[in-house]
């Protein structure tokens, strides 16, 4: 993937962002722990400017599952 | 799929067992059932909450209390003890959630490792330093010549108020200072408990009922603090004291406080039934 997502993801988790896929989740990736999912989240917000709720930010454990919080705030994450 | 449920005391052996080899505090499964085991309210909500995924693989537990505060009561909830296993970390947040989720408390953290701050932030918590003015024997010795009378455990049961006698009865089974300091019209209940080791060893204020009159009295605390914990150094909160007088220095390094309020203010949190109280005395 090349997409903004797949970049934080790649910068966070230090792999390589082609292998971010959409079906990349905190069940497949490893080292998406949670004091990563926290960098995770902040870096997100940084980069698309937003502020995510706690649920929001509990809940994005996938890359579906950010594309979609992203778009609760009208974001899209290509 | 692991289950995330509240802890209760049919599973404090399993806990204490699950938390002494990784947590390795001083007494082994014996520290941890004493901090979960805390005599002060009968009916505990839980002892906090677990993962359980064939044995517990975290764990994170919750010291409650009911403090009266301004005339009314306000739930509270010390965390302590957290362990998650690295196989299940990615439940942390899950966990930590589960036991927020519980309407009505206000939460605090005592001696969060850097990682809970951390995770604590992202749940919202405020961080507050938890700097201290330690009071050396010199400190307040201009003013200690004022009569002022200090009353040790043993005696001041019978003057203390409704509020203060509750504290007292309370904290009675572990290994806190009592103190009713009082000079004319003022007076001041101290509750004390013994922090660090060696030379760095001082006795922590953690509740007094006029922190103000307590700085102006300080002097005649040391010998009747260092009978009690074997040091002459007492901690102040740096918010009590505003300028920082001859005698004393400020320590800054502990770990911050982190409080979540659901009522409660900042200011309302104390070490008064929390982890530094069940610890208090302890090897």
């Amino acid at each position: 993937m090349t997409t903004r997502i797949a970049r934080v993801l790649s910068n966070v988790f230090g792999v390589n962002a082609a292998e971010i896929t959409e079906t990349t989740s905190q069940d497949t990736l490893e080292g998406w722990d949670s004091l990563n999912h926290i960098h995770l989240v902040a870096s997100l917000e940084s980069e698309f400017r937003v502020s995510f709720t706690t649920d929001q930010a509990l809940a994005m454990t996938s890359v579906a599952a950010i594309r979609a919080a992203l778009s609760e705030h009208g974001v899209a994450g290509d | 799929m692991p289950t995330l449920r509240p802890a209760h005391t049919t599973d404090l052996a399993a806990i204490s067992a699950f938390l002494a080899p990784r947590l390795q505090g001083a007494g082994g499964e014996a520290r941890y059932r004493r901090y979960l085991g805390y005599s002060w309210l009968d009916d505990k909500p839980n002892l906090g909450f677990l993962i359980e995924d064939g044995g517990i693989r975290g764990f994170i537990g919750g010291i409650y209390s009911v403090r009266r505060v301004a005339g009314t009561d306000h739930k509270m909830c010390n965390l302590t003890s957290i362990w998650v296993d690295e196989s299940h970390r990615k439940w942390t947040l899950p966990l930590f959630k589960h036991m927020f989720d519980q309407p009505g408390y206000t939460f605090s953290s005592l001696s969060p490792t850097p990682q809970v701050v951390e995770i604590l932030r992202f749940f919202k918590f405020h961080k507050h330093d938890a700097h201290k003015v330690i009071a050396t024997p010199a400190a307040g010795i201009a003013r200690s010549l004022r009569r002022t009378r200090v009353y040790s455990a043993r005696s001041l049961e019978r003057e203390l108020d409704a509020t203060s006698l509750q504290i007292f009865r309370d904290h009675r089974p572990y290994g806190c200072g009592h103190f009713l300091v009082e000079r004319g019209d003022e007076r001041c209940y101290v509750v004390t408990v013994r922090r660090g080791h060696g030379v760095r060893a001082f006795a922590d204020v953690i509740y007094a009922s006029n922190p103000e009159f307590l700085v102006s009295a300080i002097a005649h605390l040391h010998v009747p603090v260092g009978i009690t914990h074997k040091t002459m150094l007492i901690g102040l909160e740096r918010t009590w004291v505003e300028r920082v007088p001859f005698g004393t220095f400020v320590y800054t390094k502990l770990r911050p406080r982190l409080v979540r309020g659901a009522s409660a203010g900042t200011s309302d949190v104390d070490g008064l039934y929390t982890e530094l109280v069940v610890v208090s005395g302890w090897p």
